[in-house]
């Protein structure tokens, strides 16, 4: 048998071998089940819509937490009022997160795109009325460049068309805080149902239990019973009946 | 090649002059919490560089401490060097306080070392009016000459200057420390070479061989040559780089966003040649042809953050100026002219930690969204302190910052210590978690009890009844279902004009939100909201 020699060509076709692993930017290991690639794939946009509750920025800085942890830039676009102390709880690193104010909304596409290619997560909130075809080709863009887009409108709720072409939609869709009670207490964490959707590999809608943000300040999923115990019940929840709670080491 | 016989100025205690004092008051310049300057009463005091914060108070209770702030030094540093201009046209600034220029010339214009020394000191005792002492030194080469200058410190007289030739013998006894090299002179003293004069009896090639380049320059410095080595380099008339501005500038930070982008430009080009440049002179010109041109030296080579500064520093010297001395129009052309270049030694991008290319390719971008949008469009985050929700994180325009350089851990207050800034407890301070959306002005909102009367704070710092509903700014009525306050905040309160009350509360509603509202000067706030 006779084993030729590639002809040039075929070696401009061949791509080089790339780990699926460096394809996706990581996240906690907890939220990794939410996505489908098991993290942010290089590339793809995720939308992040909330209802009246809130979370989107919570859950947001969650997301870029081990992100920017590992070495990975992000930059914000025009998400007005975020605290970057919060955003530093949930375990975003502060050396590598720029804000950015709101540009014109002529000149949004042209600022986030100099963002994709540079830094590995840009996160933006497309200003109000924006054409789909610019939000595509700014997706386009990140898919070219190996970034991954984030789109929240913040509390608002994004608008259907950019939810349609997002490959992956978090929608946080109710959020009960733990902690306060009548008079006293302080807010200590907070319980959130997000649903999962998406295109191709994440269409089927799935529901996950989320701590938004959970007792030790950060963003994770809810395990099991056991922590659905955890914290001061607001007073509603006390009257529901006595409930056995697990022992936990606290040293 | 022996070394060009060199004058340094030296001003003493200059960080502590730029803060605004004399020398009989006691007062220092902190930097990271140590001392890097202290005034004359204050060293009698016991206060040394190098001391700590708490320390330094403990020594002395009623010191007077200052931060360290380069431009405002630069630019009283101005008037000393337009003194020493009309004595000589080209002076190098090493740093703010201490300048060097090359005196043979001028010397001999003016009938030899003492006397050029002589009417330098009374011409600068005259306008620096008694704020600090100046002391001249002279020797061959820049090295030599500061150390002349630290000698006449030590001997209490104005000058030290050291013959033609006896540079050697001046350097021998002195101690290697003076080579200011901090991990050489380490190696050095644990080798048993205390003295620079040990340092230099070693032969050079051995040197070379056991402490490479660096351990080589040294050297060359204890042996009374100068730094660079013979072959320096011309650098070629083209690596200059300018800008014309049209329409002229008159304000330091747009020329100092030029700036930027010029020494980068800067450094392109030197790196294209494979040089790095030591020296650099910065051309400003205004339209009625004002010229400022300063030559800026650096140990080691200047990185274009650095040349930036300097151009900056210069520039608000320049325009902040006493009336007589400012320039009459704006800028219309800044130049940078690189002086003395040595062979780049390259730099070797860390593994992990350090500058990455990741962090060089989100600067470009950054620059670039900042060409798009202006300065102060891209901000990074900084740890800051304080008790109200804001005050623990302040956004920095990313241009100001190095973005490589940095890092962000919160600086660990030493124990035993008082904390300062960051680490501090900060009574008073929301506990977490922290809410993520702040509104950049607080909303107008309104917080009504089960009766539809407006809450408010009773004068034993509780509520005036359980809040039942919230009005927000846009009139839409949500019901509370639970809450939690008042926390009552009270700032300054000896400062009538910035003392503030403040309570807070936390507010759950139904639609699950939960917020944060304060109630202060008699009106609910919403301060910010848990996003």
């Amino acid at each position: 048998m006779v084993v030729r020699p590639p002809v040039p060509e075929r070696i401009k076709q061949l791509k080089p071998l790339v780990l699926a692993r460096e394809q996706v930017v990581a996240v906690a290991d907890e939220l990794s089940a939410l996505f489908p690639a098991g993290g942010l794939r290089r590339g793809s946009s995720i939308a992040i819509s909330a209802g009246p509750g809130g979370g989107s920025r919570t859950l947001t800085a969650g997301l870029l937490a081990n992100a920017t942890a590992t070495g990975s830039w992000a930059a914000v676009v025009g998400v007005p009022g975020w605290n970057l102390a919060a955003a530093a709880e949930q375990g975003v690193s502060l050396e590598r997160i720029a804000i950015v104010d709101r540009p014109e909304p002529a000149s949004w596409a042209t600022v986030v795109a100099a963002l994709i290619g540079a830094c590995d997560v840009v996160v933006a909130a497309p200003p109000p009325r924006v054409r789909a075809a610019l939000v595509a080709r700014v997706q386009a863009r990140a898919r070219e460049r190996g970034s991954v887009l984030m789109i929240t409108g913040g509390n608002a709720t994004a608008s259907a068309g950019l939810v349609r072409q997002a490959d992956v939609h978090l929608k946080i869709e109710s959020r009960t805080w733990r902690g306060l009670g009548v008079g006293h207490g302080h807010l200590r964490a907070a319980q959130a149902t997000v649903e999962v959707t998406g295109r191709r590999q994440a269409a089927r809608p799935r529901r996950f239990d989320l701590w938004l943000p959970g007792p030790d300040g950060r963003v994770g999923v809810v395990s099991t019973v056991a922590d659905a115990g955890r914290g001061h019940d607001t007073a509603a929840a006390r009257d529901a009946g006595p409930r056995t709670r697990r022992l936990r080491s606290v040293g | 090649m022996t070394a060009v016989r060199t004058m340094v100025v030296w001003c003493l205690d200059w960080p502590v002059v730029a803060a605004g004092c004399e020398s009989d008051d006691v007062a220092a310049v902190f930097v990271a919490n140590r001392v890097v300057a202290a005034s004359a009463a204050a060293r009698v005091a016991g206060i040394e560089r190098g001391l700590r914060r708490r320390e330094a108070q403990r020594r002395c209770p009623h010191l007077l401490v200052f931060d360290r702030d380069e431009a405002r030094e630069v630019r009283i540093f101005e008037e000393v060097v337009r003194v020493v201009e009309r004595y000589t046209p080209r002076i190098e600034v090493t740093r703010p306080g201490q300048c060097a220029f090359a005196t043979r010339g001028p010397s001999r214009y003016f009938g030899g070392d003492h006397a050029l020394a002589d009417l330098l000191s009374e011409a600068i005792a005259d306008v620096l009016a008694g704020r600090t002492e100046v002391r001249i030194g002279v020797a061959d080469g820049p090295f030599a000459a500061a150390l002349a200058a630290r000698a006449a410190q030590a001997e209490r007289t104005g000058c030290a200057i050291i013959e033609p030739g006896s540079v050697t013998d001046f350097l021998h006894p002195l101690p290697v420390t003076a080579l200011e090299r901090p991990e050489l002179t380490d190696v050095l003293l644990r080798l048993g070479l205390r003295t620079l004069g040990a340092f230099a009896a070693l032969p050079a090639t051995d040197v070379l061989g056991r402490f490479g380049v660096e351990g080589r320059e040294g050297h060359r410095l204890a042996n009374g040559l100068d730094a660079l080595p013979p072959d320096g380099r011309i650098p070629p008339p083209d690596l200059d780089v300018s800008i014309e501005l049209d329409p002229p500038i008159e304000r330091v930070d747009q020329a100092a966003f030029v700036a930027k982008t010029l020494a980068e430009q800067l450094e392109q080009q030197l790196q294209h040649e494979g040089v790095a440049c030591t020296r650099v002179a910065i051309e400003a010109e205004t339209e009625h042809g004002e010229l400022l041109v300063r030559l800026w030296r650096h140990e080691g080579a200047l990185s274009a953050a650095a040349v930036a500064d300097r151009v900056r520093w210069q520039l608000d010297g320049w325009l902040n100026a006493a009336p007589s001395a400012r320039p009459s129009g704006g800028l219309i052309r800044l130049a940078l002219v690189p002086d003395e270049v040595i062979a780049a030694a390259g730099r070797q991008l860390g593994f992990w930690g350090g500058e990455t290319a990741a962090d060089e390719r989100a600067a470009r971008a950054f620059a670039r969204v900042q060409g798009l949008l202006g300065p102060d469009a891209v901000r990074v985050p900084e740890w800051s302190g304080g008790r109200q929700l804001g005050d623990e994180v302040a956004l920095v325009s990313a241009a100001a910052v190095d973005l490589a350089e940095r890092s962000l851990r919160p600086v660990a207050a030493d124990a035993g210590s008082i904390g300062v800034g960051v680490e501090a407890p900060w009574p008073g301070r929301l506990p977490r978690p922290a809410p993520s959306l702040l509104h950049a002005s607080p909303l107008l909102v309104d917080v009504l009890d089960a009766a539809g009367d407006a809450v408010h704070i009773t004068g034993r710092g509780l509520a005036s009844a359980a809040p039942r509903t919230l009005v927000l700014a846009d009139r839409r009525r949500l019901r509370v279902t639970a809450w939690a306050g008042p926390w009552l905040v009270e700032e300054r309160w000896w400062d009538a004009d910035r003392s503030r009350r403040q309570a807070r509360f936390q507010i759950v509603t139904d639609d699950g939100g939960a917020r944060v509202v304060m109630r202060e000067s008699g009106q609910w706030w919403e301060v910010a909201a848990y996003d």
